[in-house]
């Protein structure tokens, strides 16, 4: 009996020494991992936000070269070569074509915001796709908008939009949702489009919040030229 | 004597158990972790990438600007300079208004329905909007050029764009770098894929030498009366 209680005591003690070891080693384990894997995240999102400062900072410099550049195309505007006066005439009427230049004009402004959350529903139901605001602009290309654009960010004939998650890039940069698309074109023909728009109506079922109102004066900023134009 | 030992046994054993469960719990709480940090940190790579890249065509852009302004300074006394200089300046911005037909390698992207299929106009939209996303400089839909307010439309058995009916199979021209438009047209779950899922046929073709016309230029695709400049 002594003998047998012996031997149970002796086997348990032994596996808890087993155990114990285990954890502390797995425990000084994840330290070293979590040391390990920490630094190149770290590292990684401190780059990120290195190449971020770098971009604003260039953004800026462009910024600045093309506002001299405006400078002296206008001081041409005022000489009294008439072929030079032709010339500048074309380059405004061309970039008002392009985009490049900041337009107001009468129009619609829609919003879209995801859907309040529900907890039944799959989420990827609630949010915006790019599909979604593809089909919207869409409409109002077919109504005869004029100058279109996404949060501010212009669209040009070679715009994407393209969804990334719960975010949307488009042209160069990321926006969360709401998004706010701003149409210049004729009012009336522009609203009706979308109160009929079948794209409206699918996104109203899933609870998506659609709106969209006539206005007399929308403000539209020009394409932010980042790219080489060759 | 029994007593006692009875209780530091149960009390071992409780131990044990205790550890047990420890053990378990934090093996998975470091797999979830290590699974969560992988995540985030090919998250991180593609953010940083992208970024890079951004910043490498604002840099190109800007060298650009500063040549373009350079020539513009030196030849404020030289006239024809100046001209040679804003006329090529306006031919760049009449390509990218889609004013000149260009040609340039590029991809053609010929869609139709197998059988009964629907073909509907948010297909087509997904295909250029793929197009877009791999930095395309010139489209257009059986000869349409696609420019910044054009719409694709299904309306009965045609599509519209720029307010022309256009009759199947869609052929979708693409200039930009071929290979790439291809990948990212064919790669897994894509475009392509999806597509076909839904009997649709789409077949891309690679192609040195693609031509697309420029816009109709009667005044009913290119608008822009509305629009009043701000300075």
């Amino acid at each position: 009996m002594e003998n047998k209680i012996k031997g149970i005591l002796f086997v348990v003690f032994l596996l808890f020494g087993m155990f114990v070891t285990m954890q502390a080693r797995s425990i000084i384990m994840t330290r070293q991992q979590k040391s390990q894997n920490q630094t190149p995240i770290q590292s990684l999102s401190e780059e990120l936000e290195q190449v971020k400062l770098e971009g604003l900072e260039l953004q800026e410099t462009l910024r600045a070269l093309e506002e001299e550049m405006e400078e002296i195309i206008k001081g041409f505007d005022s000489g009294d070569n008439p072929i030079l006066n032709e010339l500048v005439k074309t380059r405004r009427h061309l970039q008002l074509i392009n985009g490049f230049t900041d337009v107001k004009g009468k129009g619609v402004t829609v919003t879209l915001n995801d859907a309040p959350a529900r907890t039944e529903a799959y989420p990827s139901e609630l949010i915006i796709h790019d599909s979604d605001i593809i089909a919207i602009l869409n409409e109002l290309r077919a109504a005869g908008a004029q100058a279109l654009a996404i949060n501010d960010e212009r669209i040009i004939a070679t715009s994407k939009q393209l969804c990334t998650g719960p975010t949307i890039l488009i042209n160069k940069n990321r926006y969360p949702a709401p998004y706010t698309i701003k149409a210049i074109g004729d009012p009336d023909a522009l609203y009706a489009v979308l109160e009929q728009s079948e794209a409206v109506f699918i996104m109203r079922i899933y609870n998506i919040r659609v709106d969209f109102r006539k206005e007399e004066e929308i403000f539209i900023p020009r394409y932010r030229v980042y790219e080489s134009i060759d | 004597m029994k007593f006692f030992k009875v209780t530091s046994l149960t009390l071992v054993c409780m131990l044990l158990g205790v550890v047990i469960a420890m053990q378990y719990r934090s093996v998975m709480v470091i797999n979830s972790l290590s699974v969560y940090e992988q995540q985030r940190s090919s998250d991180l790579i593609t953010d940083l990438l992208r970024e890079k890249r951004n910043n490498e065509q604002l840099q190109q852009r800007i060298n650009e600007l500063q040549k373009d302004l350079e020539t513009y300074r030196t030849s404020s006394s030289n006239e024809l300079e100046t001209i040679r200089e804003l006329n090529e300046y306006i031919n760049k911005l009449q390509i990218l208004a889609g004013l000149k037909t260009v040609k340039g390698a590029g991809v053609v992207v010929t869609m139709d329905s197998i059988g009964n299929a629907y073909l509907d106009d948010d297909h087509i939209l997904t295909v250029l909007n793929e197009l877009r996303a791999t930095d395309v400089q010139a489209l257009a839909v059986n000869d349409e050029r696609i420019i910044a307010t054009s719409e694709v439309r299904k309306a009965g058995s045609y599509m519209t764009v720029n307010g022309r009916k256009l009759l199947p199979p869609y052929v979708i021209k693409a200039i930009a770098d071929p290979d790439k438009l291809e990948s990212s047209l064919k790669m897994m779950t894509g475009v392509v894929e999806t597509l076909e899922y839904l009997n649709i046929k789409v077949d891309v073709k690679k192609e040195e030498n693609i031509i697309i016309p420029a816009v109709r230029d009667d005044g009913t695709v290119l608008r822009y009366d509305l629009l009043t400049p701000v300075d």
